[in-house]
């Protein structure tokens, strides 16, 4: 056994003195005070690589025309695309756009993220309620609501597609209790109700563990203070429980807002292409198809769209951290 | 204003049973203090008379008036946590008003009551600030404030000073004796600090592993104490222990051959106690007289406090460490054999079967002359 341990010492002492050549080097030639630099390098050049140069090109791309992927083909024209997308006589009313497939994303995107946004604020903030008053089984239930959030968004469109379809499951028990089948993602309400209720379920176990880790970390004897204090229930959810909760709840409402925005796959998958018609057509779906799917491919149209949304997500998320930081 | 009493309270939790069977009756206007070591049930105690816990067995009363089934509010009391236990988010105006605002009090009377706490306790210039722009003893003026507002029947402290520094814990208990003189309220305190419940209470409860060891006065827990706990427990050093058994009971005395001490005279009546009882002899530091007399002390180390000295060492044959106190400062050194006299007047004698206190004739005679 000792004699292993010191076989690893020198092994290791082996390779410290390796690596130490090349880094003494370097700091000789740049000096110790820019030594952080060669440290933080790998993340670095990762960020670099996979997130700021894949940003940095889709702005470039924005800016130029054409239908060629390679950026030396593609002409340089302007805000050309950002003028085709804004250009709109009504902006309510999506025909009078020259882009109207964009607008009618727009809207459905706006409806999809106002309803998801609530819906899951209100049913993780109930779950995280019910689940922090429970002491029995907490786990096993926070396990429950945190199992879809595992599964693969492709997956979870094609499971609920088959729970909808005309002979799927929810409509053999419709049958069953005497009703009529409901062919659902024919119905544009029907449709639009489960794109929301499958998101709602699919990630609510992720929002309802961020809720309640902040509901838990509330001090008990704040509880008991206000109990003392003839405090009713409506009044301690209202005047302590939200506001404390509030730092997470923000964490909640940015990163829901982003993920809503950016909605795609499960929607995709369940309503087959954003149907019917084009009342589940989100905005990245309009980019894809746009960019990739159509025969035409306007990748600086695409690239445009996704700018905007870009900056219109960085707003909101900069309104809503002013807000957070206002309350405290 | 009311009266507390406790009637044969019992609380389990599960299956462990942490107070057992505790009666108390606090007076109108009584400050109490509920002192022992961690995990004696005191807090439980305060908490189930606050109704933050739910009451086993027994009863308890505020006043007249039946509360065990009531809740905290019902009950018109105020509680300062140890932890503060502020409102975070809200002003210290806030924090102060509402309680005061669950009754839906007049706003002006609520303002009114405010700026009377505020200006009692010094907060005035604090009323716009959250709690986490104040410091440790400013929290606690707000807590104890936002008790005052509600004009309670009985304050409830649980453990207040225990997160403030040594200054400022001497002046904040200072400001609650204060205090309880101005609102003459009943008030129950509990600590294990028993330096603050010896000088801040007019009775204290010693509490031990859920059940009530003794109830006094704090000079009633020092001279008398019921029994080997409570003697251990109460005064700082803690007081000096010695095995002996009884020898001889003839002739009106009663002699023990003690450990480390030889054969003493004990100050206890001769039909108290048996030939060959085993007993437990107490004595406090403070009670001994360094210099002379007829026991040796080995000293082991000093501690100097500049008025007053402590002095720690062995008895040939005791295991333990005993203290000896001295009025003044005292050079020694380790190693020195120092002579000392335990006068037979100061001694306390305990039962070593049962632990109680065996009454001695001084303070037999003390109980006469009183």
């Amino acid at each position: 056994m000792t004699q292993v341990k010191s076989l690893l010492g020198t092994l290791v002492g082996w390779l410290v003195s390796i690596i130490e050549i090349p880094f003494n080097l370097i700091e000789r030639v740049i000096g110790g005070r820019r030594m952080p630099w060669v440290f933080m390098l790998p993340n670095l050049v990762i960020f670099g690589v996979f997130t700021f140069l894949p940003i940095g090109l889709l702005v470039f791309y924005a800016f130029t025309g054409g239908t060629e992927i390679v950026l030396t083909d593609r002409p340089f024209i302007g805000l050309d695309n950002f003028t085709r997308l804004f250009s709109c006589e009504n902006f309510l009313s999506p025909y009078s756009c020259r882009e109207s497939m964009f607008w009618i994303a727009v809207q459905n995107t706006v409806w999809y993220v106002l309803l998801t946004v609530s819906g899951m604020l209100a049913v993780s903030l109930i779950t995280a309620l019910v689940l922090d008053k429970i002491t029995k089984g907490r786990g096993f239930f926070r396990a429950v609501f945190f199992y879809p959030v595992l599964l693969s968004p492709v997956v979870v469109g094609l499971v609920w597609r088959w729970f909808l379809d005309t002979n799927g499951l929810l409509n053999s028990l419709l049958v069953d209790i005497g009703m009529e089948r409901i062919i659902f993602m024919l119905d544009v309400f029907w449709s639009r109700f489960w794109v929301i209720g499958v998101s709602i379920w699919f990630q609510m176990g992720f929002y309802t563990l961020i809720i309640l880790a902040g509901l838990q970390a509330i001090p008990r004897d704040i509880y008991e203070a206000a109990a003392i204090d003839g405090t009713p229930r409506w009044r301690v959810f209202t005047n302590i429980t939200l506001p404390m909760l509030m730092p997470n709840l923000v964490v909640v409402l940015v990163l829901l807002m982003i993920r809503s925005v950016q909605v795609f796959d499960e929607a995709y998958v369940l309503t087959n292409g954003g149907g019917p018609g084009t009342a589940n057509t989100f905005l990245v779906q309009y980019i894809y198809e746009t960019a990739f799917a159509s025969d035409i491919r306007l990748y600086g149209l695409a690239s445009a769209a996704s700018v905007a949304m870009g900056v219109v997500l960085l707003i909101l998320t900069l309104i809503q951290l002013g807000l957070a930081k206002k309350a405290e | 204003m009311a009266s507390l009493s406790i009637d044969h309270v019992v609380k389990n939790f599960g299956n462990v049973e942490v107070i057992k069977d505790v009666s108390l009756k606090v007076k109108d206007g009584e400050f109490v203090v509920l002192v022992g070591p961690s995990g004696c049930g005191k807090s439980t105690l305060l908490r189930l008379i606050a109704g933050l816990e739910d009451v086993t067995k027994g009863d308890i009363f505020v006043g007249d008036e039946n509360v065990t089934r009531r809740s905290p509010a019902q009950r018109r009391i105020a509680m300062v946590f140890q932890s503060y236990a502020l409102y975070p988010h809200m002003s210290v105006r806030k924090n102060l008003a509402f309680g005061l605002e669950n009754l839906r009090m007049d706003r002006k009377e609520i303002n009114d009551r405010v700026s009377r706490a505020a200006d009692m306790l010094g907060l005035e210039k604090l009323l716009d600030r959250r709690p986490k722009a104040l410091s440790g003893g400013q929290r606690q003026r707000v807590a104890i404030g936002r008790a005052i507002v509600r004009e309670p029947s009985m304050f409830l402290f649980d453990e207040p000073l225990s997160n403030l520094d040594a200054k400022l814990r001497v002046q904040t208990r200072g400001e609650i004796i204060k205090l309880h003189r101005q609102l003459k309220s009943t008030m129950v305190y509990v600590t294990h600090d028993q330096v603050e419940a010896m000088t801040m209470a007019d009775r204290i409860v010693v509490m031990h592993d859920g059940i009530m060891e003794q109830v006094g006065t704090p000079l009633e827990l020092f001279d008398t104490p019921a029994n080997l706990f409570v003697a251990g427990f109460i005064g700082s050093p803690k007081m000096n222990f010695f095995d002996a058994t009884v020898t001889s009971t003839s002739g009106g005395t009663v002699t023990a051959d003690t450990t480390g001490l030889g054969e003493i005279a004990l100050p206890i009546p001769s039909d108290s106690v048996k030939d060959g009882e085993k007993l437990v002899i107490g004595v406090r530091p403070s009670h001994t007289e360094v210099g002379e007399g007829p026991f040796r002390l080995t000293v082991e180390y000093q501690e100097s406090l500049g008025t007053e000295t402590f002095i720690y060492g062995r008895l040939a044959g005791v295991e333990e460490l005993i203290t000896l106190h001295v009025q003044h400062h005292y050079e020694t050194d380790s190693g020195v054999e120092l002579s000392f006299n335990l006068p037979a007047e100061r001694l306390h004698v305990f039962r070593a079967s049962d632990e109680n206190r065996i009454p001695t004739t001084t303070a037999m005679q003390k109980g006469a002359s009183q």
